[in-house]
């Protein structure tokens, strides 16, 4: 472990950015396995787009750390350790080829990262404030298009709304744990990017209130401060498998340039 | 596919096919530049309109960089026969409570069609006569659409992504994976691969 390595995961500012590029990351790879497969080719098409995006605003928000702290952002993205990585449980939890899976994590996962978006675009730092900007901005395409889906099959027929609220009650329990504080050392709701409990009340809002349009049902609490997760580097089973995987050619050839 | 993904994948649930009483045909137009013409990008299967134009940003608004796109329904565009000589046309005052009708021309056989302007009259026969009298000089085919079918997205909307775009691009993916390709493998053993390839598929 380098220090220019050690003083970004010390930096409590910078595990902000670092554990929204990392849910990106994973997720981006995650939805890459669609490529090929989803439900009609047109879908096929732009969650593809949409997986390409979230892998380009990971490389957005690595390549801010890496300037910040003198990193190369692949080594930012490939090598750590698997508990040094700080996205949440939601991101790598597997779908199984269930398309409402897919669809529902992507909208839960969205709904949290654009008020998240805001809150960087507002900090001191200009080269920040400004990437979160325009990230944003595209951010909010996967809002409108998630949510259209959300409306549409939430009441639509009897087997859409099954399977959309089936995807519900197995992703929602992963849900909470996307508002836990990044890094052991933050310690007060305040100084968490503006409020962790009033993020978490916009992203509820904003779920609840594209679920009020359709016959879909959500519950989902805010953790305790105590609960521990990936967004600490304390992962379940599955992101192993995941991060073996998302890394493997990197760790065949350490350093190669491709 | 995924290794770890493979598991638990069936076809078991799979939906019947899309029908075209569900699935309507939609034509694209992408505009590259703010004031640039619409220029005819493909079409697409999608449910409605609204969705056919959220998978038209998704598709064809990545392929280049585009800043607008109108759609309309297959079904609702008129057109000229595809001919090598003069298209007969005859012109005929607009009449402002008339439907409106985008026009878009083709140039030679397999262009694309592009937009020219409009034409306002009662009934598609005169307005496509008067839209090839207008625009239709030296073209092959001229196309009109009635403007209220079309649908476009929102001014100021986000389509081409602000991002580096460069890796969606295949003329600039295809250089720098060609130069690793070259410097990973001699090119004779890509020739003598290439050779195998085609002896496989032919």
């Amino acid at each position: 472990m380098t220090n220019a390595m050690n003083n970004m995961l010390n930096d409590l500012e910078a595990l902000l950015v670092l554990k929204m590029a990392d849910d990106k990351l994973f997720l981006g790879h995650m939805q890459s396995d669609w490529t090929g497969l989803g439900p009609i080719l047109e879908e096929d098409i732009a969650s593809s787009s949409m997986a390409q995006d979230d892998l380009s605003h990971a490389l957005v928000l690595y390549e801010y750390l890496g300037n910040r702290f003198d990193l190369d952002p692949d080594v930012i993205a490939y090598e750590r350790k698997p508990n040094q990585y700080l996205c949440c449980d939601l991101a790598t939890v597997p779908d199984d080829f269930n398309w409402a899976t897919s669809l529902v994590r992507r909208w839960l996962f969205t709904h949290y990262a654009a008020p998240v978006l805001d809150r960087l675009a507002l900090f001191e730092d200009k080269e920040l404030a400004e990437r979160a900007h325009r990230l944003r901005a595209e951010e909010g395409l996967h809002v409108e298009y998630l949510d259209d889906w959300m409306r549409r099959l939430g009441s639509s027929s009897d087997e859409a709304r099954d399977r959309i609220q089936e995807a519900i009650d197995l992703l929602s329990t992963h849900a909470g744990m996307l508002f836990e504080i990044p890094g052991r050392d933050i310690d007060t709701d305040d100084s968490f990017c503006c409020g962790r409990s009033e993020l978490f009340e916009e992203w509820a809002r904003n779920t609840n209130g594209v679920l009020e349009q359709t016959e879909l049902k959500m519950q989902v609490q805010l953790p305790g401060m105590e609960i521990v997760g990936g967004r600490s580097g304390v992962h379940a089973d599955h992101f192993a498998a995941a991060h073996a995987e998302m890394g493997a050619v990197r760790s065949a050839d350490p350093g190669a340039a491709w | 596919m995924s290794k770890i993904r493979e598991q638990g994948f069936t076809f078991a649930d799979e939906l019947p096919p899309a029908t075209d009483s569900v699935v309507g045909h939609y034509v694209v137009y992408t505009q590259k530049k703010e004031g640039a013409p619409h220029r005819y990008a493909g079409w697409l299967n999608a449910p409605d309109i609204d969705m056919a134009t959220q998978y038209a940003c998704e598709h064809y608004g990545q392929d280049e960089s585009c800043v607008n796109i109108w759609l309309h329904d297959r079904s609702r565009m008129h057109e000229t026969p595809v001919s090598d000589t003069p298209l007969p046309g005859e012109d005929a005052p607009d009449d402002p409570g008339a439907t409106a009708w985008t026009v878009f021309t083709q140039k030679r056989r397999g262009d694309i069609h592009v937009e020219q302007g409009q034409v306002q009259l009662g009934d598609e026969k005169t307005a496509l006569s008067a839209a090839v009298a207008r625009f239709g000089q030296g073209m092959t085919q001229v196309r009109i659409v009635p403007r209220d079918s079309m649908a476009s997205t929102e001014v100021d909307r986000v389509i081409w992504r602000t991002h580096d775009q460069g890796y969606r691009l295949a003329k600039g993916y295809s250089k720098s994976v060609r130069a690793k390709w070259d410097a990973f493998r001699k090119t004779e053993d890509i020739e003598e691969y290439r050779k195998d390839d085609i002896e496989n598929h032919f």
